[in-house]
C-alpha cells in the first residue's frame, strides 16, 4: 500500500530516477579504460564516481524522508501534478521540430512548427498564417542573410 | 587602470558597438519589462546569436541585455504589481501601493535612478577590484582554483533553493553532465555510449536555452492553459507623469540607495547569488534601519529603492568573480562564461593579460550601457506600458523558433535542439517540485574546472589530500564552503523542527 503510494507521489519517482542515473554512472565507470589512468593514480571514472555516489546518497535521503511522509500522512492528493494538454501536444510539436529540421530544413520546419503552435494556443488560422510566415521569413533573413549564421538545410529541400 | 580605461572607451565608440549596445539595451529592457520573461533566458538565446560578432560586440550585447533586462523588470513590478523578473518581485511591495496613491511616474523615476547607482557602484568596484584580484590569482595553482570552484559550487547549492537537498542534487546532476565526452586529463572518451555525437561533449548552450528559455515557454503555455488561473490584468494604462526625480528626492533617498548598491555588489560578487537574493536582502536592510518600518509595504520609497539599486548592484558584482578567477558570480554571468569559452577565451587572471583590449572595452560598455538603460527607462517608460498589453502568445511561438535556431546554430548540430528540448522539458518538471536550474548549470560549468585542478593537484602530491590543507588559500576557501554546508544543515534543520507536524 505504502509502496503504491510512493509510486504516485512525484519526488519519490524524481529521486528513483536519480538512483538510476547513479547506477548509469557506475556501470559506466566500469570500463577497465576509465579505471586506470594514463597520467596519475586516479583515472577517468574516479570523479564521476565521486559524484554518482553523492547523487545515490542523496537520493536515498529524499527516498526515506518521502517514505516517512507518505508513512505518516494520509495524503488524499499526491503532488503529481499535472500536465495541461496543450502542454502535452506542445511537447509533442517540440520533439518533432528537429526531425522536420533535417528532412525539411529550417524553412518548412518554420512555417510547419510556427503555425501548429500558434492553433495550440489557440489563435486564429488567419493569425497563425501570419505569424508562422512573418516569424519564419523574419529569422532567415536575420541569421542566413544578416548575420551570416548557417541554418538547416533538410534532406528533401 | 585610467589608461586601459580610455583605451577601452575609444574602442567603444565605434558605430557598429554603439548601435549594438542600443538595440541590445532596449531589447533586454522590453523582455525584462515583459513578466515572465528573464533576463537569463534573454541571454541564453542571445548567445548563439552572439557567436557570429566578435567576442568583444558578443559580450557587450550579452552584458547590455544584461543590465537592462534586470532594470526593465521594475516597471512592470511597480505598474501592475507584476514583477518581469524574480529580482524585481521585491519592488511590487512598495512599489505597486505608490501607483494605486497615484505616484506611479515618482515610482518608476526613483527605481530607474536607484537602479543606476546600483550600477554604478558596481561598475566602480569591477574596474578597480578586477585586476587586483587578477593580479593575485595569477599565482594561484591547481589546488587554489580546485578550492575557489569548491566554494563557489558550495555556495550554489546552498543559496539557490528552498530545499539544500535538492540544491545539491541539481548541483550533482550539472556536474555528472559534464562529465560526459572526452575525460579532460587522459583524453579517454566517458560515458559516450559509444556515439560519435556525444564524444565532444555536452555544449552549454543547448542546455542553458533548455533550462531558462524552453522551460519558460512550457511554463507561460501551462499558465496559458489553466483557465482557472485568471490573471488580474489591472487597467493602468493611462499616461504616467512625473517621471524625472526631484533633487530633494535624490538627496533624501542616496544614502538608502548606495548602502543598498554596496550590499548587492557584494553578493553580486559571491559565486552563485544572484539579483533576486540582493533584492530582498536590501530590502530587508532597509526596513531594519528605517525610522518608520511599519510603512514598508504600503509605498515607502526606501523599500522601492533598496531593492533595486541591490538587483543592479550584483550586474557588476558578479562580472568580478567571473572575469577574475572564471567563477560565475549568477546565472546569467554562467551564460556568459560558457560564452567566452566557446570563443576561445579562458576567463580568469590571464584574461586581463591576453586579452585586455577585450576587457577594457567591456567595463566602458557596461558604463555607457547603464547610461543608456537610465535614458530608455526614463524617457520611454509611456512607451513600455503599450508594449505590455502584446499578449503573450504572440511571443511564445517566436521564443520557440529563435531557441531551436540559436541551439541548431553552436555546432550546426540538430542533436543540440534535441539536448535542448530534453532538458527544456525536464527542467520544467524539476522547477515544478523545487529543483533549480541555476544550480544545475553552476554545477556544469565548474564541473571540469573542478575535476581538473582536482586531479591535477592530486598528480602534484602523488595522490595525496593533504596538498589542500598544506596551501593556506585552499584552506581558507574549503573551510568556508565547509561552514556553508554546515550551516545550511543547522539551518534546514532549524527549520524542520519548527514547521507543525501534519498528523
Amino acid at each position: 500500500m505504502l509502496f503504491h503510494k510512493m509510486t504516485k507521489d512525484a519526488e519519490s519517482v524524481i529521486a528513483v530516477c536519480f538512483i538510476f542515473i547513479s547506477a548509469l554512472y557506475f556501470i559506466g565507470g566500469q570500463n577497465p579504460l576509465l579505471k586506470k589512468s594514463l597520467t596519475g593514480i586516479y583515472g577517468p571514472a574516479f570523479y564521476p564516481n565521486i559524484f554518482a555516489s553523492l547523487l545515490l546518497v542523496l537520493s536515498i535521503l529524499i527516498l526515506v524522508k518521502r517514505y516517512k511522509k507518505c508513512s505518516a500522512v494520509d495524503l488524499q492528493e499526491q503532488n503529481m501534478c499535472k500536465t495541461p494538454k496543450k502542454l502535452i501536444f506542445i511537447f509533442c510539436l517540440t520533439i518533432c521540430c528537429p526531425i522536420l529540421m533535417s528532412y525539411g530544413g529550417f524553412i518548412l520546419m518554420g512555417l510547419v512548427s510556427i503555425f501548429i503552435f500558434c492553433k495550440i494556443l489557440s489563435l486564429s488560422t488567419k493569425e497563425a498564417i501570419l505569424l508562422s510566415v512573418g516569424l519564419t521569413c523574419g529569422v532567415y533573413m536575420l541569421f542566413d542573410a544578416l548575420l551570416k549564421v548557417q541554418l538547416p538545410n533538410g534532406i528533401l529541400f | 587602470m585610467m589608461s586601459g580605461l580610455l583605451e577601452g572607451f575609444s574602442n567603444f565608440f565605434s558605430f557598429n558597438l554603439v548601435i549594438l549596445a542600443m538595440i541590445s539595451v532596449l531589447g533586454g529592457y522590453i523582455v525584462g519589462f515583459l513578466p515572465g520573461l528573464s533576463a537569463t533566458m534573454a541571454v541564453a538565446i542571445l548567445v548563439p546569436l552572439s557567436f557570429s560578432l566578435s567576442a568583444e560586440q558578443g559580450l557587450l550585447i550579452l552584458a547590455a541585455v544584461f543590465i537592462s533586462a534586470v532594470q526593465g523588470g521594475s516597471v512592470s513590478a511597480i505598474l501592475w504589481n507584476t514583477p518581469g523578473t524574480p529580482a524585481s518581485a521585491a519592488l511590487c511591495f512598495d512599489g505597486y501601493p505608490m501607483t494605486k496613491i497615484g505616484q506611479a511616474g515618482r515610482a518608476i523615476g526613483l527605481s530607474q535612478i536607484s537602479s543606476f547607482i546600483g550600477l554604478m557602484v558596481s561598475w566602480l568596484f569591477l574596474i578597480t577590484l578586477s585586476p587586483v584580484i587578477a593580479k593575485v590569482a595569477l599565482k594561484f595553482g591547481a589546488p587554489e582554483y580546485f578550492s575557489i570552484a569548491i566554494f563557489g559550487i558550495s555556495v550554489v547549492a546552498i543559496l539557490c533553493s528552498d530545499s539544500l537537498i535538492k540544491g545539491c542534487l541539481s548541483a550533482i546532476l550539472g556536474v555528472l553532465t559534464a562529465t560526459i565526452g572526452m575525460d579532460p586529463i587522459d583524453g579517454i572518451p566517458r560515458f559516450t555510449m559509444d556515439t560519435v555525437l556525444l564524444m565532444g561533449g555536452i555544449s552549454y548552450v543547448p542546455v542553458l536555452i533548455g533550462l531558462f528559455a524552453m522551460s519558460e515557454i512550457f511554463r507561460n503555455v501551462a499558465i496559458m492553459a489553466d483557465e482557472s488561473n485568471t490573471m488580474a490584468v489591472i487597467s493602468n494604462s493611462g499616461k504616467i507623469t512625473n517621471i524625472i526625480p526631484t533633487f530633494a528626492d535624490l538627496k533624501k533617498y542616496l544614502p538608502n540607495m548606495l548602502r543598498s548598491s554596496l550590499i548587492g555588489t557584494f553578493i553580486g560578487a559571491l559565486p552563485g547569488t544572484g539579483a533576486d537574493i540582493a533584492a530582498f536582502v536590501s530590502y530587508g536592510e532597509a526596513k531594519r534601519w528605517s525610522k518608520d518600518p511599519d510603512s514598508f509595504g504600503k509605498g515607502n520609497i526606501y523599500g522601492l529603492t533598496a531593492p533595486q539599486a541591490g538587483a543592479n548592484g550584483v550586474c557588476g558584482g558578479a562580472f568580478i568573480p567571473m572575469l577574475t578567477l572564471g567563477i560565475p558570480g549568477d546565472a546569467v554571468t554562467a551564460i556568459i562564461l560558457g560564452a567566452l569559452i566557446i570563443w576561445g577565451l579562458q576567463p580568469g587572471p590571464n584574461l586581463f593579460l591576453e586579452s585586455s583590449k577585450l576587457v577594457n572595452t567591456l567595463f566602458a560598455g557596461f558604463f555607457v550601457a547603464s547610461v543608456m538603460t537610465l535614458i530608455v527607462g526614463l524617457g520611454l517608460a509611456n512607451f513600455f506600458v503599450r508594449i505590455e498589453k502584446l499578449p503573450k502568445k504572440y511571443l511564445l511561438p517566436c521564443i520557440f523558433l529563435l531557441c531551436c535556431v540559436g541551439s541548431y546554430s553552436i555546432q550546426n548540430s540538430v542533436f543540440d535542439v534535441f539536448i535542448a528540448i530534453f532538458f527544456g522539458i525536464t527542467g520544467y518538471y524539476l522547477t515544478n517540485y523545487g529543483y533549480n536550474g541555476c544550480p544545475f548549470v553552476l554545477g556544469m560549468i565548474l564541473g571540469p574546472i573542478i575535476e581538473q585542478n582536482l586531479r591535477r593537484s592530486l598528480i602534484m602530491s602523488n595522490g595525496s589530500p593533504f596538498i589542500f590543507a598544506s596551501r593556506p588559500i585552499c584552506v581558507i576557501f574549503l573551510g568556508i564552503a565547509v561552514l556553508s554546508f554546515i550551516s545550511a544543515i543547522f539551518k534546514q534543520f532549524k527549520k524542520n523542527r519548527k514547521a507543525v507536524p501534519v498528523i
